[in-house]
């Protein structure tokens, strides 16, 4: 089981001022953490820190299986952490077949052809998002839910133990957000960490295992969601706003809006 | 894909065949006006064809803009200013050397753009915005050599902007051989990294590209193709923009098999142009310049119409 852990981990745009900092955590198996907060706490950047993308400072520590991962060379990070931007652009005149084969591009060289064990994960990973059906249409003409899961199949395809997802819900409909929830858990559940950032807690029902709640760039949770969400009216701080945070029974799944009362 | 390579393929071998035999004299020529004038003609314009149009292809991956073109760095105003100035000054230069100095200032100005831009820190915008300055640097500096020139001078600058293909014996295309060389393995075997700056910066870095380096390579391959090919038959343009534009369309966005036919595509348009501006005003010839500039013009307009993306 892979292991990630981040020590004192601050990343940002500028030296002087970071836009998230000091962030630590643990994550010891295969399982989904939802990195949530409002708009500007650093949920995106700290993802992008993680990789250390190109005009990013980070400070701190960040490692997985005690190897630092900003040691790594790139195609051995590649190899082993995949992440998916917000909204990546849609590259015109390939199918979605051939965007998702893009994912492959870790494991081979640069100028080779897709190999038939490519094409057969390539095709895994659509199915696994239900959009196999979508395989050889033009990615230019699918809807911008539907490239939501065929950015997300190629990320599948990247075939890593880590899976950064920045918004990865964001233009899904409430079937498509339930099944990509549900597939980010099994595949949690066969001991990949999943880290994704989200807005929308309530669309996730239960299939986070952990939460990390940011807030002005610093951490002010992290564990398990009943203990984050129990906090006295945390959310409600955090958002400034009254929320309304609740487990529906029997499935466990969270319900978050922000009004009413608990 | 199969039907693309073969319309190619056939175009190309019949390209071939009427060019050799265009011209005053036409099938009858004698053998060494085939020999020493068509045959290199032929060959400057499939090398010169096919480095303008990888150029232009691999600079729309980089800079993820379909409008980018060789001249889109800059290296048309570098190499006129050159150029220009040689003309003008009328140092009588050894015929290398002046194609060298087409190159040179083509080089000299993707340079320039390329530090103005940050040197590859900035988004691909920054260095669009870069080479459009150098370019507007380069045409106020020709139009003051234009100015200081005596009008048999100005006469030659005009000429020498509207492109030539004109030929005797092998030593243009021997020119120009290293910079296709140099340019065109380094983009060919790195088709998988353009595709990659298709989805962008983030993604491809998370894939494992390098993308400040890679981008940096790429911009000098795409640099030395165009700076090449411009200093061997002067700055044509369009090529870049209408070659990988149509071919896109014909055999999709992959670069493992766009790159490869834009090559034989970039090779066939400016076999047949040529042809063409020996042919309209026969026995006289047009520039090759002005037919690809009425070609791309309105191919130009077309693309701004249906804003195609990469």
């Amino acid at each position: 089981m892979p292991e990630l852990n981040l020590k004192n981990f601050s990343a940002g745009y500028c030296r002087d001022s970071m836009a998230v900092s000091n962030v630590s955590m643990k994550i010891t198996d295969g399982s989904v953490t939802a990195v949530i907060g409002p708009n500007g706490s650093g949920k995106s950047t700290l993802l992008k820190g993680l990789l250390s993308f190109p005009g990013i400072y980070t400070t701190g520590q960040v490692s997985l299986d005690k190897l630092d991962i900003h040691l790594m060379n790139r195609s051995e990070r590649a190899g082993r952490i995949a992440y998916l931007p917000q909204s990546p652009p849609i590259p015109a005149g390939l199918t979605a077949i051939e965007t998702v084969l893009l994912g492959r591009f870790p494991h081979r060289s640069s100028w080779s052809r897709d190999s038939s064990d490519d094409i057969k994960i390539a095709r895994d990973a659509l199915d696994m998002v239900g959009a196999l059906h979508l395989a050889n249409k033009f990615t230019d003409e699918i809807s911008g839910g539907e490239s939501r899961l065929v950015n997300l199949a190629s990320v599948l395809s990247q075939q890593t133990e880590v899976i950064l997802l920045d918004e990865p819900g964001s233009s899904l409909d409430y079937g498509h957000a339930a099944q990509l929830w549900k597939l980010l858990s099994d595949l949690a559940a066969k001991g990949i960490i999943i880290i994704a950032t989200t807005h929308r807690i309530e669309m996730s029902g239960n299939a986070f295992d952990k939460v990390l709640l940011l807030s002005n760039g610093k951490s002010l949770a992290f564990g398990n969601p009943v203990d984050v969400f129990r906090s006295d009216d945390l959310l409600s701080r955090v958002y400034n706003t009254p929320m309304t945070v609740k487990q529906t029974s029997p499935d466990g799944s969270w319900i978050v809006f922000p009004g009413g009362s608990k | 894909m199969k039907r693309t390579l073969i319309i190619l393929s056939v175009l190309s071998a019949t390209g071939v065949m009427v060019s050799l035999f265009t011209g005053p004299m036409g099938w009858n020529a004698p053998e060494q006006v085939i020999l020493y004038l068509r045959l290199p003609r032929i060959l400057l314009a499939i090398s010169a064809g096919s480095a303008l149009a990888v150029s232009g292809c691999v600079l729309q991956a980089v800079l993820r803009n379909p409008l980018a073109t060789p001249y889109t760095l800059g290296i048309s105003a570098g190499a006129g200013v050159t150029a220009g100035f040689i003309i003008l000054s009328g140092i009588s230069l050894p015929i290398f050397l002046v194609y060298l100095s087409g190159t040179a200032g083509a080089l000299m100005a993707s340079t320039l753009t390329w530090f103005l831009a940050g040197r590859g820190q900035q988004d691909h915008s920054g260095l669009i915005l870069a080479g459009v300055t150098v370019n507007l640097l380069g045409a106020s500096l020709l139009l003051l050599i234009e100015y200081m020139s005596p009008a048999s001078r100005l006469v030659e600058i005009v000429r020498w902007m509207m492109g030539d293909l004109a030929v005797a014996g092998y030593g243009r295309v021997l020119y120009l051989l290293p910079f296709l060389v140099a340019g065109m393995v380094p983009a060919l075997l790195k088709t998988g990294t353009l595709n990659q700056f298709l989805t962008g910066t983030e993604m491809a870095e998370a894939r494992g590209v390098n993308t400040t380096r890679e981008r940096f390579f790429l911009l000098i391959a795409a640099a030395i193709l165009a700076g090449g090919a411009v200093g061997a038959v002067g700055p044509i343009g369009f090529i870049g923009l209408i070659v990988p534009h149509t071919m896109r369309r014909l055999v999709g966005g992959d670069y493992r098999r766009l790159l490869p036919v834009s090559a034989l595509g970039g090779a066939v348009l400016m076999l047949w142009a040529d042809v063409f501006s020996r042919i309209v005003i026969s026995p006289a010839e047009l520039p090759i310049g002005v037919i690809l500039s009425l070609l791309g013009g309105p191919f130009f307009l077309y693309l701004l119409i249906k804003k195609p993306r990469l």
